[in-house]
């Protein structure tokens, strides 16, 4: 159904999967979206997971409700994310983050665009694995206390007797786009080959070529420094947001 | 479509200028683009901007999005209602949903911006991208 046409494909970056802290996952992603315009590169495309597990927040949510203090107390790191959304348990799973400008270079023209074909990439992988899954097309009411697993929006990964596994959360700087997202993994699947899958519906669905590269310098360099002062401070996890409200920064 | 006495800029913010200060919010484009707005940060009162940087941020479920300003100044006052009631953005945003107001340092910056029939067409231009 998608064949990718060689003559028209972009070419994009692939960042290669590893497995990081809380702290310094938000940090590259965050130092990606940041140097993207200036630092010349391309849409780039970052698998990756979570060492160790924890609970990542949306960038306006209450750290202070008694559902995210659950999980913290139960010895999960917590961090927030500089993208919108709820809380998301990072175990057992799988995290993409894409960066871009849009409607350059392949990549999508809107916000709603990319997360639709993202997560139709990601659904095309699992389906390959032979998961019954489809993508969501209503929405319930948004329920900012729940975590993210059980608020449903369009083009949100459903997997059939399980219920939502997989879904995304965005940033948006003027004409630029973070995405990133996490799918829980259903017992028995590789990481390593559902990664493969990945890489390749993206190329597929989106039009593009996925050549693999390590962060610049100045990403490296940018996302020590955001880990360090904003995604491994207190103040940034747990006051961050909406508590900024009204003159606290 | 959209007001004749407001001016607009290609991020899609709307300036009302009066004597004293410039009044800002995000068009009807925007508000209905990012579809339900939750959560509005904003910038303090008192605090001073730029031309062309971030005033607040915006999250409409799932995505956050800053929100710039079309002139240089002091920021005068922050529409507080936004706190508990984001809504206003989307029901009312030339109105109710104003979200903040600007002393500005140079009205001239003001002249760059776009009228009601410069931004319609830009908006037209956008959604056939």
């Amino acid at each position: 159904m998608f064949e990718r046409n060689l003559k028209l494909a972009k070419e994009w970056r692939l960042i290669p999967f590893g497995a990081y802290s809380p702290s310094l996952n938000m940090a590259i992603d965050e130092a990606i979206f940041q140097l993207i315009v200036g630092n010349k590169v391309p849409p780039t495309l970052r698998l990756y997971t979570w060492n160790p597990p924890a609970l990542s927040i949306g960038y306006f949510q209450d750290a202070e409700s008694p559902l995210i203090k659950r999980y913290v107390e139960k010895g999960y790191p917590l961090v927030r994310r500089p993208t919108g959304g709820l809380a998301v348990l990072h175990k057992d799973e799988m995290s993409y983050s894409m960066v871009g400008v849009f409607a350059r270079d392949g990549f999508p023209e809107n916000r709603q665009g990319a997360y639709k074909k993202a997560h139709e990439s990601i659904k095309e992988a699992l389906s390959a694995f032979g998961f019954e899954v489809n993508l969501y097309h209503g929405r319930e009411p948004w329920n900012k206390e729940a975590l993210c697993s059980s608020s449903w929006i369009a083009y949100d990964i459903i997997l059939r007797g399980k219920g939502k596994i997989g879904g995304s959360a965005q940033k948006v700087n003027r004409e630029i786009l973070l995405q990133h997202g996490s799918i829980s993994l259903p017992e028995g699947t590789d990481g390593n080959c559902l990664g493969a899958k990945i890489t390749e519906n993206f190329e597929k669905i989106f039009q593009i070529e996925l050549k693999q590269q390590e962060l610049t310098e100045a990403e490296l360099s940018l996302s020590e420094k955001f880990a360090k002062e904003k995604y491994e401070k207190w103040e940034w996890n747990y006051k961050g947001g909406r508590f900024l409200f009204l003159g606290r920064n | 479509m959209y007001p004749k006495e407001l001016k607009y800029t290609k991020t899609h913010e709307w300036a009302r200028e009066t004597e004293e200060f410039v009044m800002v919010g995000i068009t009807s484009f925007a508000a209905e683009e990012l579809s339900d707005i939750v959560y509005v940060e904003l910038r303090s009162e008192g605090g001073k901007i730029e031309k062309g940087s971030s005033f607040g941020t915006l999250e409409s479920i799932k995505a956050v999005s800053d929100i710039y300003s079309p002139v240089s100044g002091e920021i005068r006052e922050v529409n507080s209602k936004l706190q508990n009631q984001p809504e206003l953005l989307n029901k009312d945003p030339y109105g109710e949903g104003w979200i903040i107001s600007i002393i500005p340092v140079e009205r001239q910056e003001l002249n760059g911006l776009m009228n009601a029939e410069e931004y319609e067409k830009f908006v037209e231009e956008e959604k056939g991208k």
